[in-house]
C-alpha cells in the first residue's frame, strides 16, 4: 500500500520505520540530556581524568579510518553523509522560502499520536535538548 | 505552521519529520513547507514568551509539544554532529574503554572512599532510571546490539531507587560505575543510531 501525499509517495514499510527510529530518537535524546546533565557523568569523568585515562579517549583525526570501520559496524553513519545532507538543507530551504507564517506555543501542531503513549517530558529536558541542539558535538 | 481554520488538520510525525506539511481541504494539494531559520527563530521566541506566561499545568504540555517540534526540525543537524569524525571517535573511544577492560582497571584503582563527600545529589538522573528500569534493559539492548554482555542494568536501578527512595544520597558509586559507563556508551550509540536509521528512511521516500 501507498499513501499519497502530493508527489511524495511514502511506502508504508518506510514510514513505519521512519516512525519507529523517529520514537527511538526522542527516547535517547531524553535519556542523553538526563545524563549529559547528571552529576554523575562529572563524577565518572573525574575518574578517568584522575586515573589519566580521559587523554586517551580524546578521538584523533589520524584515527579517522578506525572510526570509520567502527561506524559501519555498529551502523551509525559517518561524515561521508555530511556534504549530501547540506545539500538537501539547501534546496530545501530555496523551495521553503517566503512564508509569513506567525507561529506561537499555542499553534505547534501536536506530532504526538493519540493512540501512542510516549514518555513526559519536563521542563529540564526542554531546556537541555534546547542546548544538545546548539552546543554539544558529544 | 500556521493551520487555518475549518480545514482539515492531519498531524502526521512522518511529514512532520520530513518538514512540516500544512493539508489542505483537497488533501492532494499539500504545501510542502520547511520552517526557514527566520520563522524558526520566531517559533523558538514566541515558544518562551508562551511558556513563560502559561500556567504550570499548561507548561509541561508546551514543553512537550516543543520538544517534538525541536526534534523534526533539527534532526538531520543533530545526525551532522553525531557523524562527525570526532562524535563518532568518542562514541568508539567510549566503547574500546569499555572492550579492553579499562573501565574495570579505573574502577578497581580508584580509592572509593574519598568520593562520597564530593559528589551532588544526582536525583533527577535516578528519578529517570527507576521510572524506565523495564525499559532500560531494551535501550542499553539497541544501543550495545553487538556486545550482549554489557546489557546488565542492575547495580544501576539498585543504586537509582535508593536515591529516589531517599535512602542513598548519592547515585554514583562503585557497584555501578560500570554500568554507568555502558548506559552512557548505549545512550550515545542507539542516540547515534536512531539518527542514522531516520536519514536512511527517510531517503527512501521517492519523489
Amino acid at each position: 500500500m501507498v499513501l499519497i501525499f502530493n508527489n511524495l509517495l511514502f511506502q508504508v514499510e518506510d514510514r513505519a520505520k521512519l516512525e519507529g527510529a523517529f520514537c527511538a530518537l526522542s527516547v535517547y535524546t531524553r535519556l542523553l540530556t538526563y545524563i549529559l546533565s547528571s552529576p554523575s557523568l562529572v563524577t565518572h569523568l573525574k575518574i578517568f581524568l584522575e586515573a589519566e585515562m580521559l587523554a586517551t579517549m580524546v578521538p584523533k583525526s589520524a584515527d579517522k579510518r578506525a572510526y570509520q570501520a567502527f561506524a559501519t559496524k555498529e551502523v551509525i553513519g559517518f561524515e561521508g553523509k555530511k556534504a549530501e545532507a547540506k545539500k538537501v538543507v539547501r534546496k530545501r530551504a530555496k523551495e521553503a522560502g517566503g512564508s509569513k507564517a506567525e507561529p506561537n506555543a499555542q499553534n505547534i501542531p501536536d506530532v504526538v499520536s493519540e493512540s501512542v503513549e510516549y514518555p513526559e517530558v519536563g521542563n529540564r529536558t526542554f531546556c537541555n535538548s534546547i542546548m544538545l541542539n546548539i552546543s554539544v558535538t558529544v | 505552521m500556521a493551520l487555518r481554520q475549518g480545514r482539515r488538520i492531519v498531524f502526521d510525525r512522518v511529514s512532520y519529520l520530513l518538514n512540516i506539511i500544512n493539508l489542505t481541504s483537497d488533501s492532494r494539494q499539500i504545501s510542502k513547507k520547511k520552517p526557514t531559520l527566520p520563522e524558526h527563530a520566531k517559533c523558538v521566541t514566541s515558544y518562551l514568551n508562551d511558556y513563560k506566561s502559561a500556567l504550570p499545568e499548561d507548561q509541561e504540555r508546551f514543553a512537550r509539544q516543543f520538544f517534538w517540534y525541536l526534534l523534526s526540525a533539527c534532526w538531520r543537524k543533530m545526525f551532522n554532529r553525531i557523524s562527525s569524525w570526532p562524535a563518532v571517535g568518542f562514541m568508539c573511544q567510549l566503547t574500546s574503554a569499555l572492550l579492553l577492560g579499562f573501565v574495570d582497571d579505573v574502577i578497581d584503582k580508584y580509592p572509593w572512599d574519598s568520593l562520597s563527600q564530593e559528589q551532588e545529589v544526582d536525583r533527577t538522573l535516578a528519578r529517570e532510571i527507576t521510572d524506565n528500569a523495564e525499559s532500560l534493559q531494551m535501550l542499553m539492548s539497541f544501543g550495545l546490539e553487538s556486545h550482549p554482555e554489557y546489557h546488565s542494568t542492575k547495580a544501576l536501578v539498585i543504586a537509582a531507587k535508593s536515591v529516589a527512595s531517599g535512602n542513598g544520597s548519592t547515585l554514583y558509586n562503585r557497584s555501578m560505575a560500570k554500568e554507568f559507563h555502558c548506559l552512557l556508551t548505549a545512550v550515545h550509540l542507539g542516540f547515534a543510531k536512531s539518527l542514522y536509521a531516520i536519514t536512511i528512511h527517510s531517503s527512501n521516500v521517492r519523489l
